[in-house]
C-alpha cells in the first residue's frame, strides 16, 4: 500500500464503509430545535474579543490607568523564553501524541508500531494522569508494553494495558508532599523539563495548523555520555504564545534523524473531561489488590541501567537527587549484581563521610549538567547510606569542578557510571538523574534530604551523622582542593 | 455551495437550517473521528450526535467561523473519549479496538481501523481536507471553497497528507 492510487482507494473504501446515517441530519435539528438562537447572539457578543477588549478599555480609562493603551499598542510576540510564564499560569495540561521507539527495530528490521501518549495534569488538585510506554527486546523479539498511571494524589493506580491488570499503590506523606511541589513547578513530565533548554534554541520555520500559525523552534542536544544526539522541536504562537506541538527526535548511526516522540495536541485550562482521574478498575482486567490493600509506592523514579551475561547481572538506578545552594548536588542510588553471593553490607564497611564511594558493582562516580555542552563534571564522594527492605542505598555528595550554569538544574544530570568489572563491558545507555529541589537552607535539607534518608530507611529515620553544614563544609574543603 | 464560515455566520444570524447543512457536510468525517476512538458504529452513531449538538451549543464561542471543521472534529473526540471513559466495558481507546470482522456488528475490519487511525492522526489542516475530499465526497474545488483556501494549497495538502499516511501506514504495516 505504498502508491498514490492505493492510498486514494483505500480512502475510498473505507469512507465507503462509514456509511451516512440517513436520520442524523433530522435527529440533530430536532434536538437544537428547543435552543434559542438569540442566546447564542448574546453570547457571541461577549466572546467577541474586540466586544472584549472595548469593554476592557471603558473599565481601564474609568479608573485611569493607563494599560489600554499597551494592550492594542504593541503586537504580542511570544517566543520561546515566555514558555515558562505561560505554562506557570496553566491549571489544567493535556498532552497527547506518539511514541515512535526511534533508533529500535523489530528483529526483521522492521519498524516498531507507535505507541499513543495521552497526559493529563492536574495541578490545583495534584492529580494526574500518564502513559507510558515500555520496549522491551530480546531473543524473542520486541513487546511493547502500554500502561496508564493514575494519580488522584493519594493513591496511584497503574493499569498494565498490554496484559489487562490494575495495581493499588499507596503515596506517603513525603511522595504527596515532593508531587505536589514538582507538579506545581511544572517539571512533571515530558516536555516540562525540556522547555526550560531555552537557551540557543533557534527559529527555523513557521507551519500553520488548524489556522493558527506557529513559529517552529528548534535545539539539538548531546548526551555527556552516550553522545547521542536528539533534536527538540517546538511550535509556538507568535500571538498567543500557545505551544501547539513538541517534538523529540533521535539522531541515529547513519547520521539519519528519526522522529521520536510526536506531543502534537497540547492544551491548557480545558475541561477536564469525566472519568479522566477515575480509579476504577476497567471491565476485564484483573486487580492485583485494592485501594485497602496497596502496596506502599517506592520513592524515586529515576532511570536504571545494567549489564547481564552469564556470570554478571548488573544493575544500577538513581532515586533521587538534589541540587545545593552552592551547585553541589546530593543523589541517593542503588546498585547490585544479581548473580553474585558477596553480601551488600560488604561494600559499605569503612566507608567514610567525604571519603571515597563504594566500590559497588555499578559505580556512578560522576555527574554532567544535561543537555548543556560543557566539560563541567562533578565527582562523587560518599556522604552516608540507608537501608531499606533489604536494599542498600549509596548517598553521595557530586562537586563541580567549576561553577555550573545556573541552568544545570533545570536540565537534570547524565550520570557518569562504570561496571566494575574487567575488561569492562561497553554500553551506550544514558542514565540521568533530576535534581528539581534546591536545597537553601537547613529548614530545606531537613525537609527534603533527611526526610528522603528517612523514607528509605527501615527504622524510618535519617543517618544522624549528616547534616545541611557538614555537607556544605565538605564541598567547600573539596572545591577549596580543586583550586 | 456556501463556505463554512458563511454557514456558522447564517446559523449565528438566526438561519438555523444552516447548521442541516454543515451536519450533513461533516457527518461522515465527525462518524469517523468517533469510530476511530470508540471502535463502534453504534456507539459512534450516538456520540455524532452528542456532538453535533454540542458544537451548536457552542458555536458562540468559535471565534473564527472558518475554523468550524477542524474545531468540530476536536468536540468530536472530546466527545468520544468521554462516552469511552464512561463505558470502558464496551470500549478501550484506539490502541484496544479489536480487530472485527467487517460492518455486520458495526465494526471496520483492521485494515480500515489502521487506515482510520492513521487519517486521524493528520495534522489538522490535513485531516480536515482529506475528510472532506474522500469521506464527504467533495470535489478539491468544493474542499477549496468549504475551507476558504485555494485550490493549490488545497492540493498540496491533500498530497502531503497522503505522503504521510503513506509513512503511517508503511510504519504499521508489521
Amino acid at each position: 500500500m505504498t502508491s498514490h492510487e492505493n492510498i486514494e482507494k483505500k480512502l475510498e473504501e473505507l469512507a465507503q464503509s462509514i456509511t451516512p446515517n440517513g436520520t442524523l441530519v433530522e435527529k440533530v435539528m430536532s434536538r437544537i430545535d428547543t435552543k434559542h438562537i438569540a442566546e447564542l447572539s448574546i453570547r457571541r457578543f461577549i466572546t467577541n474579543p474586540f466586544i472584549k477588549l472595548s469593554a476592557a478599555a471603558v473599565i481601564i480609562i474609568t479608573t485611569g490607568i493607563g494599560i489600554y493603551y499597551f494592550t492594542c499598542g504593541t503586537t504580542p510576540a511570544f517566543g520561546i523564553t515566555d514558555l515558562p510564564e505561560l505554562f506557570e499560569q496553566a491549571k489544567v495540561i493535556h498532552i497527547q501524541g506518539w511514541n515512535y521507539f526511534a533508533g529500535h527495530r523489530m528483529p526483521d528490521g522492521a519498524e516498531i508500531p507507535p505507541a499513543e501518549i495521552d497526559n493529563w495534569i492536574d495541578l490545583e488538585n495534584g492529580r494526574s494522569r500518564y502513559t507510558g510506554t515500555g520496549l522491551s527486546i530480546d531473543k524473542n523479539g520486541v513487546s511493547v508494553t502500554t500502561a496508564e498511571t493514575i494519580s488522584d494524589g493519594q493513591y496511584q493506580i497503574c493499569l498494565n494495558h498490554t496484559e489487562r491488570h490494575a495495581t493499588f499503590f499507596r503515596i506517603s506523606d513525603y511522595q504527596r508532599m515532593l508531587n505536589a511541589y514538582l507538579i506545581s513547578k511544572l517539571m512533571y513530565g515530558q516536555i516540562f523539563g525540556e522547555i526550560e533548554q531555552l537557551q540557543n534554541f533557534e527559529k527555523v520555520g513557521y507551519e500553520q495548523i488548524d489556522e493558527v500559525v506557529y513559529d517552529i523552534w528548534q535545539r539539538d542536544t548531546i548526551h555527556a555520555v552516550t553522545e547521542h544526539a536528539n533534536r527538540f522541536k517546538f511550535w509556538i504562537s507568535p500571538n498567543s504564545g500557545k505551544l501547539g506541538r513538541v517534538q523529540v527526535w533521535s539522531k541515529e548511526n547513519d547520521g539519519q534523524w528519526e522522529l521520536d516522540n510526536d506531543y502534537c495536541d497540547i492544551e491548557y485550562n480545558v475541561v477536564i473531561p469525566d472519568g479522566i482521574f477515575s480509579m476504577d478498575i476497567p471491565q476485564g482486567y484483573t486487580s492485583k489488590n485494592t485501594k485497602e490493600t496497596a502496596i506502599a509506592s517506592e520513592l524515586g523514579g529515576g532511570g536504571g541501567v545494567g549489564y547481564s551475561d552469564d556470570q554478571y547481572d548488573l544493575r544500577a538506578n538513581t532515586l533521587i537527587g538534589f541540587m545545593m545552594g552552592d551547585g553541589s548536588v546530593i543523589a541517593a542510588w542503588h546498585s547490585v549484581n544479581n548473580k553474585s553471593q558477596t553480601p551488600q553490607e560488604e561494600f559499605f564497611k569503612g566507608l567514610e563521610f567525604g571519603g571515597p564511594l563504594p566500590k559497588l558493582p555499578v559505580e556512578v562516580y560522576g555527574l554532567k549538567p544535561a543537555g548543556l555542552s560543557s566539560d563541567i563534571t562533578y565527582t562523587g564522594y560518599h556522604l552516608t547510606y540507608t537501608q531499606k527492605a533489604g536494599k542498600f542505598i549509596e548517598w553521595s555528595l557530586y562537586v563541580p569542578d567549576r561553577t555550573p550554569p545556573a541552568s544545570a538544574r533545570k536540565l537534570g544530570y547524565d550520570v557518569l557510571y562504570r561496571f566494575n568489572l574487567d575488561p569492562e563491558p561497553k554500553t551506550t545507555i544514558g542514565l540521568t538523574v533530576d535534581c528539581n529541589l534546591l536545597i537553601e537552607s537547613a529548614k530545606d535539607f531537613e525537609k527534603w534530604v533527611l526526610e528522603a534518608m528517612a523514607e528509605l530507611s527501615d527504622d524510618g529515620k535519617a543517618p544522624a551523622d549528616v547534616s545541611y553544614e557538614r555537607v556544605l563544609q565538605l564541598a567547600e574543603r573539596i572545591k577549596s582542593k580543586n583550586n | 455551495m456556501r463556505t463554512d464560515a458563511e454557514l456558522v455566520n447564517a446559523v449565528l444570524n438566526g438561519e438555523k437550517q444552516a447548521f442541516a447543512v454543515l451536519v450533513k457536510r461533516y457527518e461522515r468525517p465527525v462518524r469517523a473521528i468517533a469510530l476511530d476512538v470508540l471502535g463502534d458504529y453504534h456507539l459512534a452513531a450516538d456520540v455524532s450526535q452528542d456532538a453535533f449538538v454540542k458544537s451548536y451549543e457552542k458555536l458562540a464561542e468559535l471565534r473564527k467561523p472558518e475554523a468550524f471543521g477542524p474545531w468540530l472534529m476536536k468536540i468530536t473526540r472530546r466527545c468520544a473519549i468521554n462516552s469511552a471513559r464512561r463505558k470502558p466495558e464496551q470500549t478501550r481507546l484506539r490502541t484496544k479496538i479489536a480487530a472485527a470482522i467487517e460492518n455486520p456488528d458495526g465494526s471496520l475490519d483492521e485494515d480500515k481501523q489502521r487506515l482510520l487511525a492513521a487519517v486521524v492522526k493528520l495534522p489538522g489542516a490535513e485531516r480536515q481536507v482529506v475528510m472532506l475530499r474522500y469521506f464527504a465526497d467533495n470535489s478539491v474545488k468544493d474542499v477549496a471553497k468549504i475551507v476558504g483556501r485555494n485550490i493549490g494549497t488545497v492540493t498540496k495538502q491533500l498530497s502531503r497528507a497522503r505522503k504521510r499516511l503513506r509513512k503511517i501506514l508503511e510504519r504499521s504495516e508489521l
